[in-house]
């Protein structure tokens, strides 16, 4: 068309951690249209989880992820235990959610840094992940390893804490608080952030539900869908409501996951509260036969598994959905008629994870 | 105004405090007592049944009981610690330091002398 242009947006570009592309069809400065191009990380992992047992695969779905690589052993193992109907213990359950709020903390941490990053905001970029490395820290501590931190095994978690770790836990929930506060007002007030966020990258809450957005995305233009409201692990225990901003805007999105950080401290301490004593790995016996989808909260959104097995310790099938692959096509819709310096921001709301998301 | 004195605060606070990362290398982090660094075979206990072979997730353990080998690829292994779990005699340790960087993609094979043990059983 005379006048149009086509602008491609990555795969390498500095505001995404991960290949994405966005062909931009562009008229002078405004975007008419954005193609998502996939397909640059696959790793062909479902595949590769049909020739291993269903113990094993633990350990691979971990790394379907790099981020909330908890949150896929979480959900995988749901599934299967589903599948072959055991019964999680209280303390694996109260430990499952300790560590999926960890998760959530490091996740949306890492996040906040990289929108101040794309802003160019390198000393906020900095106090962000300083805080995160207090999450960081806590995940090594507890289980040994930074981000693979492979707490979970089919029936329940693979290591217990001691009281004395619980309670450093807690106390470093404290420092991780007051770093969150010290940059928190930095997020809601400071005018050059909201230049950037506040009304770009509107999407209405009747768009996000017919296009199926998760996460933050949805709760952000007002739906109050969390699927923590489920009640796996032990969330159905603890105080829980969904952080919900009605804005739909790229501020909107960041107030809703600073929100959700807070509240992942609160949930974490309220864990730390209730925790009971007991075992935390039964033994399991049997092979899973049958048909199972389980479903968890990652900090994108809502996560999907589907297993298919048939009596034989090798699955049948394991098909993963993630939170990106839904929040996709709201991002398109966000980007027709924004201007293309609005392009790196609004495509970094939706904090897109794509190596999940390509498997 | 309130904005100037909140930057100074800031600012004399920042002085007094010293840097917030660690000289590296000559600063190091403690390591955690639960760290998983790397994986280590105590081949005078191996009884070669396979069974960390069977279970390893990353098919990197290649036991053969008639050479009474134990052959570990380490740059495959993601020392997810499940060999060290299901040992029976504690052959497999693990250790919280990590491997040192090597120069070329050689797996590790710990061979058994016959001999020690077969005596303790004997005996
Ligand atoms: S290391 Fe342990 S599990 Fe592996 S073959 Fe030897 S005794 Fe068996
Ligand atoms: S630590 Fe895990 S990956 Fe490494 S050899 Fe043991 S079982 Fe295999």
């Amino acid at each position: 068309m005379p006048g149009q242009s086509v602008i491609p947006f990555g795969p390498q570009h500095p505001v995404f951690p991960e290949p994405l592309q966005l062909r931009l069809v562009m008229k002078e400065e405004r975007v008419l249209e954005a193609v998502p191009a996939l397909g640059y990380m696959h790793r062909g992992l479902e595949k590769l989880a049909e020739t291993k047992d269903y113990a094993q695969n633990v350990f691979l779905m971990e790394r379907v992820c790099g981020i909330c690589s908890f949150m896929h052993s979480l959900c995988y193992c749901q599934a299967l235990e589903d599948l072959m109907g055991i019964e999680v213990p209280p303390r694996a359950r109260y430990l499952r959610t300790i560590w999926a709020e960890l998760g959530r903390l490091q996740s949306h941490h890492l996040w906040l840094g990289l929108l101040a990053d794309a802003f160019g905001f390198e000393s906020l970029f900095m106090e962000c992940w300083k805080n995160r490395e207090i999450v960081m820290d806590l995940c090594e501590a507890t289980t040994g390893n930074r981000v693979i931190i492979s707490g979970n095994a089919v029936g329940g978690c693979r290591r217990d804490l001691e009281p004395s770790v619980l309670k450093e836990i807690g106390r470093r929930m404290d420092d991780l608080e007051r770093g969150l506060d010290r940059v928190a007002p930095v997020f809601q007030d400071d005018p050059l952030i909201k230049q950037r966020t506040v009304g770009t990258g509107i999407i209405t809450r009747e768009e996000v539900i017919r296009l199926g957005a998760v996460g933050p995305v949805l709760r952000a233009s007002g739906v109050a869908q969390d699927m923590r409201q489920l009640g796996y692990a032990a969330y159905g225990e603890l105080d829980f409501r969904p952080v919900v901003e009605t804005g739909g805007d790229s501020y909107s999105r960041l107030m809703a996951r600073l929100g959700e950080t807070y509240q992942a401290i609160d949930l974490v301490r309220q864990a730390l509260r209730r925790i009971p004593e007991g075992e935390v790995l039964p033994k399991v016996k049997g092979r899973p036969e049958g048909e199972a989808v389980s479903r968890v909260e990652q900090p994108r959104g809502e996560l999907l598994y589907y297993v298919r097995a048939t009596g034989k310790p090798q699955l049948d099938r394991v098909r993963v959905r993630t939170p990106t692959l839904s929040n996709i096509p709201p991002l398109v819709r966000m980007l027709e008629g924004c201007r293309l310096s609005d392009v790196p921001v609004i495509a970094l709301s939706i904090d897109s994870c794509v190596s999940c998301t390509e498997r | 105004m309130s904005e100037v004195f909140e930057m100074l605060r800031v600012l004399s606070a920042n002085l007094g405090r010293g840097p917030a990362t660690r000289r590296y290398p000559a600063e190091k982090r403690a390591i955690f007592p639960s760290s998983r660094g790397r994986i280590e075979s105590v081949i005078e206990n191996c009884i070669f049944c396979g069974v960390c072979q069977k279970r390893c997730p990353a098919d990197c353990i290649v036991v053969n009981k008639a050479e009474r080998t134990w052959n570990l690829d380490p740059y495959q292994c993601i020392v997810c610690g499940v060999c060290v779990e299901v040992c029976p005699t504690k052959a497999i340790a693990m250790r919280t330091e990590y491997r040192k960087p090597r120069s070329e993609r050689t797996p590790l094979t710990h061979h058994q002398e016959p001999g020690p043990r077969e005596g303790r059983v004997e005996g």
